[in-house]
């Protein structure tokens, strides 16, 4: 079987993505643009779900788990545009090349995580990172998004650098660039120790661990809301696809363990701490997801299969979150304001509840997904052996109860609220439905525990 | 009659139909109605448990999580039924009580007040780790937006403090239960009581489980939260409080601690002692309030130390009495709690100094409340008396000196009441607020008798708490 078949769904993700570019092109009807893109993401996941068989050779290697989290990727970029549709068909005329970066992102990022070599992971790396960049700065009227797409090229940059570095280092030693060759590997070497550290800061920077993480509240809150929305989510399911494999497929006999620490323990510590006293909602989630990635990132340390049960789970809930809670920020009229919750039970009450569980998620209360899969994390980390590790996490998540359920007690503050909500029935949509979801596989967790 | 998770189940649709139906009169009976529904279900399932059987009865199980072998089930046994019993009797209190006093939004307050319920009734009746935690942590969200929403000028502080303590704490609770998972085998309770490990590992484990239960219960000097908890709740809800959420905590202790008994036997006469300043530490603090309800507040905080005292003794008579003196202490506290609360209610007022000789003007309610001190005090032939023997007599046999200590509590206690009753009820001249106090009538007479009544019957017949403990089955009675 050739390895065009395999990638069949990323292929015609590309290949509709530019044919609607071009007719967007001609035709300047943002409504029909923003439904065609929609579309041809949802026609490369019926074609990702129909082409979903293993397959590997040299360049190319598609996993179970890798079937698993290309669905999630084209998944959330269809919530994405559903999210962006309103904002960006109402005052952009640029709504064509905004469908066209986002679908080449989304690309790139498949391609990534189907990608067994790591010349194929760094061209893919760069072709979903440039569009992140332009959508970052997408706004090129507001200061603040010119500023946040600047500094992310500036620093995601030197993380290309960095990956390039331990391309090199792997081709100077094994002479391949493949996965495979990290088990020629010689330990002892400091170079071979040199291609997994600059590896594993690249993917640290794309998942804002601490210290990589200074870029992602000035981005977070410079970038439009939607944007926002897809940089806390889609590049850090591949980020932490292309991880899973490095550390599974490729059967390294040692693990950077102790740096994995650090920056796990760092990213929990720094990213609960400082979302403590933000008042401005995309700037906590920004620290909010560094602290998430924080402890996705502990179930690097596992090994086998516990590694994908604890984190495939922790990614797909994380994602509902974080897109319900970004829904919400856009439903409401200036929804990055803290104080603009207070009371906003009283003018929309569903929305309230959505914003109140999917909070109740993120805390990892039960009877929500997001605590059943911080337990089924902590329990596989506790149980391999590093319990300092976990109960450092247990009492960053206490202290994150703080600042998520602050907001659950505005929106349910008895006072008179002067909040507008945008009518707009496919946010909320969205909103609602991440919290039923989070809810539904909170009590039936089965649906997310995948075997 | 009836599986187990039925008792969970009525409150919950209860609540759900709340949610959806929005007619105020319906709400209002409907909770009524599911609440006395609950009430008369567990009722007929305590008295169908076999009370010779020492396994799960009346047990229901699902398959939760196929890839950890993970069922949700509920059931009864000797240790959990009385529990099940008193939130469901404590839940129609608290309805009947809050259609009187909530005035606004009664229908979300009412649907969070049935769903609080249906998560402590689940908690109690869980048979494994897992969803005993699982609950102990779902029934904070009810809680908190209760206090919160519908409790006094400082309620936010108040809540933010209880969850933050709860939720802070609950993390050696998790500790503890991931170490009986990983080193027992299972989230059963059997694989705690099965765990084979050294003393200093066990003891561990011990201590997380202490330290999250006594936040819940909560013992000096974890009380930080209690106060202002108690205090800035709407009345309903501090009876639901003290009556029921401080009995998730000892409940956690009487069930863990058959399991570590050597601990208890090494390390008890330290948290006897713990528990015992605590007892008289909150007693003097009950001395010196002159506030109704914040001395009841404490006087609640006072008793649960004694109470929680009685399983680590390690003796059947200190267990026995610890497991009555609960449910006792569940009835009283809600009935003192009711009594400020109809001193309150057309006074707006908590403040003892300005009552005064009411014993004339208001004599069903000082009949009641006299009733009730009474058996607060420990006289003999009501419920209490029972309790505070048995657990005076287990800390006795565990520490003398400790029973002293104990015995001079007691008395505090009864100093502390009686000044209350005195100054409330008997002093002259009245004053001022005391013309404004209504007597005890129609339906809210029924519920004093049946704490009254209550009172005398379990202080006659405490078989009918303790006729499944007779002795103290160590290891779950495997060891």
């Amino acid at each position: 079987m050739s390895q065009y078949i395999a990638l069949v769904p990323e292929m015609a993700l590309l290949a509709l993505g530019v044919v609607l570019f071009l007719y967007g092109l001609i035709s300047k009807d943002n409504k029909k643009v923003f439904f065609l893109g929609i579309l041809s993401i949802a026609i490369s996941t019926a074609l990702a779900l129909m082409y979903s068989f293993e397959f590997s050779n040299s360049l190319i290697r598609i996993d179970i788990y890798t079937i698993i989290l290309r669905l999630l990727i084209l998944f959330t970029g269809i919530l994405i545009l559903m999210l962006s549709y309103d904002e960006l068909t109402r005052n952009n005329s640029m709504a064509n090349e905004y469908v066209f970066l986002i679908i080449l992102a989304l690309f790139g990022m498949n391609m990534m995580i189907a990608a067994n070599d790591l010349l194929i992971l760094y061209l893919s790396l760069e072709a979903f990172s440039l569009p992140l960049y332009l959508l970052a700065g997408f706004y090129i009227r507001n200061k603040q998004s010119v500023e946040a797409g600047l500094k992310y090229f500036i620093l995601g940059t030197v993380a290309s650098i960095l990956l390039i570095g331990s391309i090199v280092f792997l081709y100077a030693n094994t002479g391949s660039t493949s996965y495979e060759s990290f088990a020629a590997l010689r330990w002892d070497k400091l170079s071979s120790i040199l291609i997994l550290v600059f590896l594993l800061f690249t993917f640290a920077f794309k998942l804002s661990l601490v210290p990589f993480h200074a870029w992602a509240p000035d981005v977070y809150q410079g970038a439009p809301t939607p944007v926002t929305a897809f940089f806390s989510t889609a590049p850090k399911v591949a980020a932490f696809a292309v991880l899973i494999k490095v550390f599974l497929v490729s059967q390294l006999e040692i693990k950077p363990q102790t740096l994995i620490i650090i920056l796990s323990a760092l990213s929990m510590i720094v990213g609960n701490l400082l979302a403590l006293r933000q008042t401005n909602l995309k700037r906590l989630f920004a620290y909010s997801s560094i602290a998430h990635a924080g402890y996705m990132s502990m179930a690097l340390l596992l090994v086998d299969n516990t590694l994908i049960l604890s984190l495939i789970p922790y990614l797909i809930a994380y994602v509902f979150m974080n897109i319900g809670a970004f829904a919400v920020i856009l439903s409401i009229s200036g929804g990055e304001n803290i104080l603009n919750y207070r009371g906003l039970n009283k003018v929309n009450s569903l929305i309230a509840i959505s914003m109140a569980i999917i909070l109740i998620s993120l805390t990892g209360i039960p009877p929500t997904a997001g605590f059943i899969v911080k337990f089924n994390l902590f329990k596989n980390v506790f149980m391999a052996g590093y319990q300092g590790l976990v109960f450092l996490g247990l009492l960053m998540s206490v202290l994150s109860a703080y600042y998520y359920l602050r907001i659950v007690f505005y929106i349910y503050k008895d006072v008179p609220s002067r909040v507008s909500i945008n009518k707009n029935s496919l946010i909320s949509g969205v909103a609602l439905a991440s919290a039923v979801f989070l809810i539904l596989s909170g009590v039936i967790p089965s649906l997310l525990m995948i075997n | 009659m009836g599986q187990a998770y039925l008792t969970v189940l009525i409150p919950l649709i209860g609540a759900l139909v709340l949610v959806i139906v929005k007619n105020q009169s319906f709400q209002r009976a409907f909770a009524v109605l599911t609440s006395l529904l609950t009430l008369i279900l567990s009722l007929f399932q305590y008295t169908s448990l076999d009370r010779a059987n020492k396994g799960f009865q009346l047990l229901w199980e699902h398959l939760w999580i196929p890839s950890w072998n993970l069922s949700i089930s509920f059931g009864f046994d000797e240790l959990n039924a009385p529990f099940v019993l008193l939130t469901s009797f404590i839940t129609l209190i608290s309805v009947l009580l809050s259609l009187r006093t909530i005035e606004n939004n009664i229908g979300k307050y009412l649907a969070l007040l049935l769903l609080l319920s249906a998560s402590v009734n689940a908690y109690f009746l869980s048979t494994n780790f897992l969803f005993f935690f699982f609950f102990y942590e779902a029934m904070l969200i009810p809680s908190v937006l209760l206090i919160k929403l519908w409790g006094g000028r400082k309620a936010s502080e108040a809540a933010m403090k209880f969850l933050i303590y709860t939720f802070g704490f609950s993390i050696f609770l998790f500790a503890s239960i991931l170490a009986v998972y990983i080193f027992g085998g299972g989230f059963s309770f059997d694989s705690l009581y099965n765990l084979r490990l050294t003393s200093e590992s066990k003891m561990l484990i011990f201590m997380g489980f202490v330290l999250a239960f006594a936040v819940k219960i909560p013992i000096v000097p974890f009380h930080g939260w209690l106060r202002d908890a108690y205090y800035e709740a709407p009345m309903a809800i501090t009876i639901f409080l003290s009556a029921v959420l401080g009995k998730m905590g000892l409940y956690g202790l009487i069930r863990v601690s058959p399991a570590f008994y050597q601990q208890i036997l090494a390390y008890g006469d330290w948290l006897v002692g713990l528990c015992i300043f605590s007892f008289v530490y909150a007693a003097f603090l009950a001395l010196f309030e002159r506030d109704l309800k914040a001395m009841f507040a404490y006087m609640s905080l006072s008793h649960v130390g004694i109470i929680a005292a009685g399983v680590f003794t390690g003796n059947i008579l200190g267990f026995q009495g610890s497991l009555l003196q609960s449910i006792n202490h569940g009835i009283l506290s809600a009935a003192f709690f009711y009594v400020a609360e109809l001193l309150y209610r057309n006074t707006k007022s908590f403040d003892v100094e300005r009552f005064g000789a009411l014993s004339k003007k208001v004599p069903a309610m000082t009949f009641f409340a006299f009733a009730y001190l009474m058996a607060m005090g420990g006289f003999p032939g009501m419920n209490y008396f029972n309790g505070e023997l048995l657990l005076l007599s287990g800390i006795f046999n565990k520490n003398t000196l400790l029973g002293f200590i104990g015995v001079f509590g007691v008395a505090v206690g009864v100093v502390y009441l009686s000044w209350y009753f005195y100054r409330i009820f008997l002093r002259k001249p009245g004053k001022e607020l005391s013309t404004l106090v209504r007597d005890v009538r129609s339906w809210e007479l029924v519920i004093f008798s049946i704490l009254f009544v209550l009172s005398i019957y379990l202080g006659l017949n405490p078989d009918f708490i303790l006729s499944g403990v007779r002795e103290l089955t160590l290891f779950g009675g495997r060891g």
